[in-house]
Formats: C-alpha cells, structure tokens, sequence
C-alpha cells in the first residue's frame, strides 16, 4: 500500500506548492543558462529583454532556449498528465504511455512519415502521431484484454512497445541517411535538442486545449475508478467516457511524440509522486498535481541532458530513465506502487 | 511421443535445419554463392580463388558466430528458466544482457587508447551480467518470493537504465549508429575472424558445461522439498547453473551484444515439443537457438543488401537484434497471457 | 403511494455473446418491498440484476421503468431511479468513505454541475442511516468488510433512487456483519419506502428478510411467492438437488430451510 501522509493541513499543503512553484522557477534560470554558451543567471533578464548580452547570447537564448523551455514544460505537463488519466480510468497503476504501446506507435508513425518521405504537412505531424498512438495503444488493449493482473498488462505493452521499437530500428538502419545516430535517438527515446519556436507552434494548441478538457472531465475520471458496473449505474456511460479520455491522454501524448520523440518514465512515475503529495485518489486534484509535477520533472531532466556531457547536449529521454526509473524501481519495492489492492 | 527415437529424430532434423542455414548464409550477400559452390570452397576444394576468399575469409565468421551465439543464447535462457523457476526468463529479460553490455563500454572507454583489451572483454561482460543478474533478482524479490511477472517487469526497468548509461557513454566517444545499435540491440554485421576467436573458448568450455548440468537442472525443476529430499545441495546448485548461463551470456553478448528473444523463444519452443526434461530440453533449446538466429540474421542480411525502402548511399546495416524484436514479441505476449493460467 | 410498479420485466430474454442467460422472464416489484432472488449457481441471478439496471442490453421483451420503457431513459435518468450495488466492487487505495458517497450524487451533478446543498444533505444523512458519521474520513480500504459494505449502501442512498439492486451483499463478510447489512437493508425499506431486490445464496437469510422470494432455474422463475409457500423440500430437491427440512421459527414465525446433504447416501 502507498503510505498516504494522513490529511495533510492546510498550511503544509501551501508550503509544497510554494516549494513546487520555487523548485520551478530555479530550473527554469538553470535550464535558459545552461548549454554552449553559459549565460549568467543575472543577465538572463537583460538579454530577454534584448537590452544586454552580445549577439550570439541573444540568439541563443531568445530562439533556442526560450522555445526549448517551453517545450520541456509542455512535454513533462502533457505526460504526467496523461499517466495520470490512464491510471485512473483503466485502474492500472503501471498504466502510461510507455506501457500501453501509445509512445511507442506514435514514434513508429513520426519515424515512418520522416524514412519513407511521406509527404505529410508539418502541420499534421501530431496528428499522425496520434493516430499512431491510438493504433499502438489499441493493439495492446485489444491484446490484454481480460489481463488478470495489471503487471500481465502492462508487460504485454512492453512487448508490443519491443515489437514497434525493432520496426523504428529498421526503418533507421536501413534507410537513414546522415545523423542517423540523432534519428535513433530521437524516435527511440526522446530528445529536445535544436528546437525552435516553429515546434511550439505546432504543439501549444494541442497542450493547451488538451490539458483543460482533462481538467473539466475530472469528476467522470473519479467515478470510472469505480467498478465498471457502478459506474454506469451511476449514470455514467462508462465505455464512452473511457474511450474519451483515452483519446484525450493518446493526443496529449502523440502532439509531445510528434516533436521530442517517445520521452519515457515521466508518465508512469509522476502520478505515483503526485499521490504521495496529494492526499486520496480525487482526479480533480490529482490531475493539476501530475501535470505540474510532470513538467518539473522534464524540466530537471532537460537542464542535466545539458550538463552530463558539457559542453554536448545529450538526448533528454536518457536523462528522464535515469531520474525516474530508479524512483519507480523504488516505490515498486517499497509500496508496490498500489498494486495488490 | 517424447520417447527416446523421436528425440533423436527430432535433434537431427533441428541439426540438419542449423546446416542448410549456414550454407545458404554463407551464401548470402552482395553476391550470391549458391550451396554446392559454397560447399566446395568450405572444403577447401574450390577452384574459384573469388570464392574461396569470400566464403572463407569474409562470410565464415560471421556464419560460425551466429552458430555459437544462438547455441549460447538458447542455452543460457534454458538454463536461466530452470534456476528462476520462469518460462520468461532469459538473458535479455532478466538484466543479463544489458548489466554486461554497459561493463563492456565502461571498460573499453576506460581503456581509450591502451592496447586493445581483445581477451579480457568477456570477462568484464561477465562481470556485469551477473551484477546485472544479481540486481534484478534482488530488486523484483518481496519477502523472499519471486512473481515471474514482476521479475520481468523489474529487468524492463532495469535494462532501460542500464541501456540509458550505455547510450550516455557511447555518445561521450561519440561512436557511430552501427557500434550503438551492436551492443544496445545486438548484430551480427560485420564481424570478423577476430570475434568467432573471442567467443570459441566460451563457447568451447560454455556449452559442454550446460548441457552436462541437466541433471541437477532437472531436480531444481521440483519443489524445494523433493530436491533436498534427493540429496542436491540446491543453492550451490542454483548458484551454478546462474553462473554458467552468465558465462554462455557473457561470450554471446560480448561478440554479438544485447541479443533478446533467443533465450526466449528456444527453450520455449523445445519444452513445447519435447516436454520438461533438461537432458532433452538443454540440447534441443541450443539448437534451436542456432537454427532462430541463422534465419534471423539471414532476414537482416537479405533486408540490408536489398531495402525495401528507397535508401541513401549510407546504410548502418538492420542489426539482427531489431529481427528478432519483431518475430519475438508476439511469443512473448502469447507467454504472458499463458503464464497466469 | 400509487400503483405503477417502479421496475417490471416483461417477457425479458438477455445474455452474454452467443449465450442466452435470461429467457422470457416476467416479473414485476411492489413498491416498498424486499424480494430475494435466489436459485442455483449460473441461473441467471445477477443477470436479473444487470437486465433491470440497463447494465446489459435486453435481447427480446422489455424492462419498464415506473411504467416507461427503460430504453427511453437517460443514463443519468436511470440513477436517479435505480441504483445497482455488484457483488464485492473494488475501490482505488486510498479513497475516503465520504468521497465515495459523495460519487454517489453524480446522477444530479453531471459532469459539471455542483454538488449543492440538497446534495450535502444527502450524502450527511446516507452516512447518517448507516451509522458511518464518525469513519467519514477514514480510507475505505482501512474498514471491516461489513464497515465497507455499508459504505458502498450508503453510496447508494446518497444517490436517492427509490429502488436498490444489491447482487449478494453479504457474501465474503462473517455472520455478524450479515445480520448487521441485512438489518440495515429492512430499516431503509421499512423507514424510507425502498424497494429492494438482492440476489442472496443463504436461504435462511432470504426467507427472514425477505417478503417474497424468486426462485431461479436456467434463467426462468420456477416458484416465485412468500417465503413459506416457496421454500419447500420438494422445491430444494428439484431445484438445488439437496434433502432439506423446513422448520418454523416460533418467534418470528417465519419458516427455516435447513438443507441437510445431496440426498443421494
């Protein structure tokens, strides 16, 4: 069982998200100076602001980093978030995109249109991607179905994610051309290098849109935790409202796919933190918990994916295995990550 | 059906099958030899100086390690499933593989620029496939029982972490697409005379060991009680079996790297022929295993010589790990789904 | 009271995939009232259940909603009329017995709307009726099987529909908490004007609370009638294939069915 901190007062509750909010801010300066050139934190101001700095430090940090930025906190926000609404409504605490085969159709499909010169408009990237995650995340539904325990489903995502990833490798090892190292990084575990504002346009709209309507829809979350049957009983048509939020966690996470690759981890561990701070399984707490916390995860992630090798970038998805995965092998350990309920 | 005749027959049909392999992957590549030319040049009696250059001096390594590799592999996993009572277990999926793989890149970056470490190299991977090993089964154990389930989900956990560390090392020497995806997934492209020396001593000590460890391997197959009641003093037992299909792993994986699936699929596919018994299981699970990776790797072959994709001029060559991926997954979830019934 | 039955089944036929569970089954409830089904295991029980609630679609025949036919409901217009409690449902860890009760009012919130003070009020006196006031706040997962039975009832009342499907809620708990759930089951009829239908494997306990009993057999209603009149020795041989003997409790006067083997030694 998760040893839940007992009713936690009001004031304890405001100290976290101070703490989260200020934890936020630091990695934010970290994560605009960090990198080839350092900037000090104290310019930082200046050089936003295009009143200081010389030319390349302007460059740098108002079209790279800045974009970059955002970008980590969107991807971190939309996969806690859509771990957190997997976990929720299939009653699986292993539940998340990397698990479900949902990353991983959802790179097969970027890889895809990218190998094979598919003329598909840059506009349209996450909705390819999307597509691909729902095919992903079907087939591995379709192959769980009737799973007794939430490992067995889990572990047959993992196969299913195994069987996409051999596809990805071959299409690279086959047909790459230059940077082929880049590419195998890219779509096997995610990376945030060289993005500009042209990959914020193409994500916002979707984060943005996607992250309030999993917000507003919070409430049905909390009952199809429920038996299925009580849950319709109480007059939610379970099946549909499943499958909406499905396609909410498949678009949130095929938009992120479509420009940082499958970055893995992060929607597993996060809700599992956000439940340690967040007394009870209330989805309409829950679900802003995971998405802040998701996104100060990535965000941590990204500043170390810059300094592990400086003055090179490594990708950021080795970066997020790295602090997430021990976390996970450890609350597995220690709590089960409310398995056995 | 499994009386001693059929047995027999059944080893020499899977023997003849690993032959007719073999020949025709010598005889497969950018040009193509067919078997009686092959089979001359083999025996040396070929006229052809082309030939007998290209068979022997440039495709036999190559064949031969794909001989001993899945000979290894296919061991190791039987042994491997005797010892952890796990029809899942096998090196990829037990934190063996990837535990030897990242001692090998520590190891070669250590020794950047030194005389070439050439023989010491297994005995580090060997290293790392038991503190892999080791790892894994630590982590997954609760109150000193295993899950089959949880033991494989724990070495996903485990092999993305050591893969993430493997990546990072291999970004920091900067090493091309072909040599990540070597270790990281394993292949068999381009190996010469210099690997099949590396690995025979392995495999010549390797092999005979575990086929002579059936007997014990068949008493740890029962309960705790009527092993000790037959006098097999059973952690050492245990121990030893581990320590010899870390040994197999260890020549396999440090020629041919990260190979999944084979350990899988082998000792599955003989226990569903010839039932339970390790005096039949062990041969007929290496053999097997020869026989999956010589038609794998003869699939990576054909793909790379002839993409079905239109490609650039520069090709990493389709690692023969990313083949089995494919054909293996769809076994593994079969598996999954029959372990819990 | 008036006197359209809240819920009737009329000529019902239903079923999983290729399997037909119910077949042309007729029954309708009077308002106030408990009924018992009972009947051998794989008769079709639960499936009564499932086919009142629109949790399964009906095959032929139709289910009548206090007179309406079912299938011109709203889902949310069904909870506000019936509510189902399955056999042993499962909840997240960690969720408190007051959050669980107050889920019990989403048939009149909806997704958005608020809970509101009619809706505080009710989900107060659903605790209240079953004696949870003081473990309000206490995990679900931290209470006694019958502590938590209870809970799941009171998410039930909290929902304010008339009718309540129960399918066996006193299996997995000891005797003690059978009586208590029972108990509490016949005061909300008797206090509120409920009508009930359980599902209930022990005989002693259907023929005690229950004013009618509705015998299952392959999906049919072999008997269906007060208690004494259906609890016979013939009737447990035929249908359940065991030798009983039937007594009379001389305090509540009501009878006892004692099954006492297969018959066959």
């Amino acid at each position: 069982m998760i040893t839940v901190p007992s009713a936690a007062p009001g004031w304890s509750r405001v100290i976290v998200a101070v703490a989260i909010v200020a934890a936020l801010a630091a990695l934010a300066v970290a994560h605009l100076s960090t990198g080839e050139p350092m900037v000090a934190p104290g310019q930082l101001t200046g050089i936003l602001m295009g009143e200081s700095g010389d030319r390349i430090d302007q460059l740098v940090v108002r079209e790279l980093r800045v974009p970059r930025l955002i970008l980590a906190l969107f991807s971190g926000a939309a996969l806690g978030l859509s771990g957190a609404i997997l976990q929720f409504v299939l009653r699986n605490p292993l539940a998340s995109p990397e698990l479900l085969g949902v990353s991983a159709g959802a790179s097969l499909a970027m890889a895809a249109i990218l190998l094979l010169n598919a003329p598909v408009l840059f506009a349209l990237h996450p909705v390819v991607a999307l597509a691909g995650g729902l095919g992903g995340g079907l087939i591995v539904l379709a192959a769980s179905r009737g799973a007794r325990t939430p490992v067995e489903a889990a572990l047959i995502g993992v196969a299913v994610a195994a069987l996409l990833q051999g596809v990805i490798l071959a299409m690279i090892s086959l047909a790459a051309s230059s940077g082929a190292v880049q590419l195998y990084f890219l779509y096997t575990v995610g990376n945030l290098s060289n993005r500009t504002w042209d990959h914020v346009r193409l994500v916002w709209p979707w984060v943005i849109a996607g992250i309030p309507a999993a917000f507003l829809l919070a409430r049905g979350a909390n009952v199809l935790q429920l038996h299925e049957d009580v849950a319709s009983s109480l007059g939610l048509q379970a099946r549909r409202m499943r499958l909406v939020f499905i396609a909410l966690a498949a678009l949130l996470v095929g938009s992120i796919v479509a420009v940082a690759g499958p970055i893995a981890w992060v929607g597993l561990l996060t809700p599992h933190i956000a439940r340690l701070i967040v007394r009870g399984p209330d989805a309409r707490i829950l679900f802003p918990a995971a998405t802040v916390i998701g996104a100060l995860l990535l965000l941590a992630s990204d500043v170390l994916s810059k300094v592990v090798l400086y003055p090179r970038e490594i990708p950021v998805g080795l970066c997020t295995t790295l602090l997430a995965a021990p976390m996970i092998l450890l609350l597995l350990r220690r709590s089960n990550l409310g398995l056995n309920r | 059906m499994t009386s001693a005749r059929s047995f027999a027959a059944l080893t020499l049909l899977a023997g003849v099958a690993a032959a007719a392999l073999f020949i025709l992957h010598l005889g497969l590549g950018t040009v193509w030899i067919p078997p009686d030319r092959v089979i001359l040049a083999l025996a040396d009696r070929s006229t052809d100086p082309t030939d007998l250059s290209i068979v022997r001096e440039l495709r036999l390594p190559r064949a031969i390690l794909g001989l001993l590799v899945g000979c290894m592999l296919g061991l190791s996993g039987a042994l491997l499933q005797v010892v952890m009572r796990n029809r899942l277990a096998e090196p990829g999926l037990t934190g063996v593989s990837t535990g030897g793989i990242l001692a090998a890149v520590l190891f070669l970056a250590g020794t950047w620029g030194l005389p070439p470490p050439g023989r010491f190299l297994p005995f580090v991977v060997l290293l790392g496939a038991l503190a892999g090993g080791i790892l894994v089964l630590f982590a997954s154990s609760t109150r000193g029982r295993i899950d089959p389930l949880r033991l494989v989900l724990t070495a996903v956990i485990v092999n993305a972490i050591f893969g993430s560390l493997t990546s990072i090392v291999m970004l920091r020497s900067q090493q091309a697409l072909g040599s990540i995806l070597s270790w990281l997934i394993g292949s068999l492209n381009g190996r010469v005379w210099d690997d099949v020396w590396l690995a025979l001593p392995w495999a010549a000590v390797g092999i005979p060991a575990g086929l002579l460890a059936a007997r014990p391997a068949n008493v740890l197959q029962l309960d705790d009680e009527s092993g000790r009641a037959l006098g097999l003093p059973l952690q050492p037992a245990r121990i030893a079996l581990f320590g010899l299909a870390a040994v197999l792993a260890a020549g396999a994986v440090s020629v041919a790297g990260a190979i999944a699936f084979v350990g899988l699929m082998a000792p599955n596919a003989a226990r569903a022929i010839v039932g339970a018994d390790a005096r039949r299981v062990l041969p007929l699970s290496a053999l097997i295993g020869c026989v999956l990776l010589l038609a794998a790797d003869l699939v990576a072959q054909s793909l790379s010589i002839k993409p079905p994709i239109p490609s650039s001029s520069y090709r990493v060559g389709l690692p023969v790990g990313a083949v089995l991926a494919v054909f293996g997954a769809p076994l593994l979830i079969i598996l999954i789904r029959r372990s819990i019934r | 009271m008036n006197d359209v039955e809240p819920l009737r089944l009329a000529q019902v036929s239903a079923g999983y995939g290729q399997r037909m569970v119910l077949d042309g089954l007729d029954m309708g409830l009077r308002q106030g009232t408990i009924t018992a089904i009972v009947g051998p295991n794989g008769s079709g029980k639960s499936t009564v259940i499932r086919a009142m609630a629109r949790l399964l679609p009906t095959r032929s025949g139709v289910v009548l909603l206090d007179g309406r036919d079912i299938r011109s409901f709203g889902s949310r217009g069904i909870a506000r009329l019936v509510s189902v409690l399955p056999q042993s449902p499962s909840s997240p860890p960690g969720l408190t017995v007051r959050e669980l009760v107050e889920l019990g009012r989403f048939p009149h919130t909806g997704l958005f709307g608020r809970v509101g003070v009619e809706g505080a009020r009710a989900v107060e006196s659903a605790l209240t009726l079953t004696g949870l006031s003081d473990f309000a706040e206490r995990p679900l997962d931290e209470l006694s099987g019958g502590e938590r039975q209870r809970a799941w009832i009171a998410l039930a009342l909290a929902q304010g529909a008339g009718t309540l499907l129960l399918d066996e809620p006193t299996t997995f708990l000891d005797v003690r908490h059978q009586f208590e759930v029972l108990d509490l089951i016949a005061s909300l009829c008797a206090s509120r004007g409920m009508t009930v239908v359980m599902v209930l494997h022990d005989l002693v306990h259907a023929a005690n609370y229950a004013g009618r009993v509705v015998v299952m057999d392959s999906g049919r209603i072999v008997a269906d009638g007060a208690p004494s009149t259906v609890l016979t020795a013939e009737l447990m041989r035929t249908v359940f294939g065991v030798a009983a003997k039937i007594f009379t409790n001389p305090e509540s006067g009501r009878s006892i069915c004692l099954p006492i083997g297969t018959g066959r030694s």
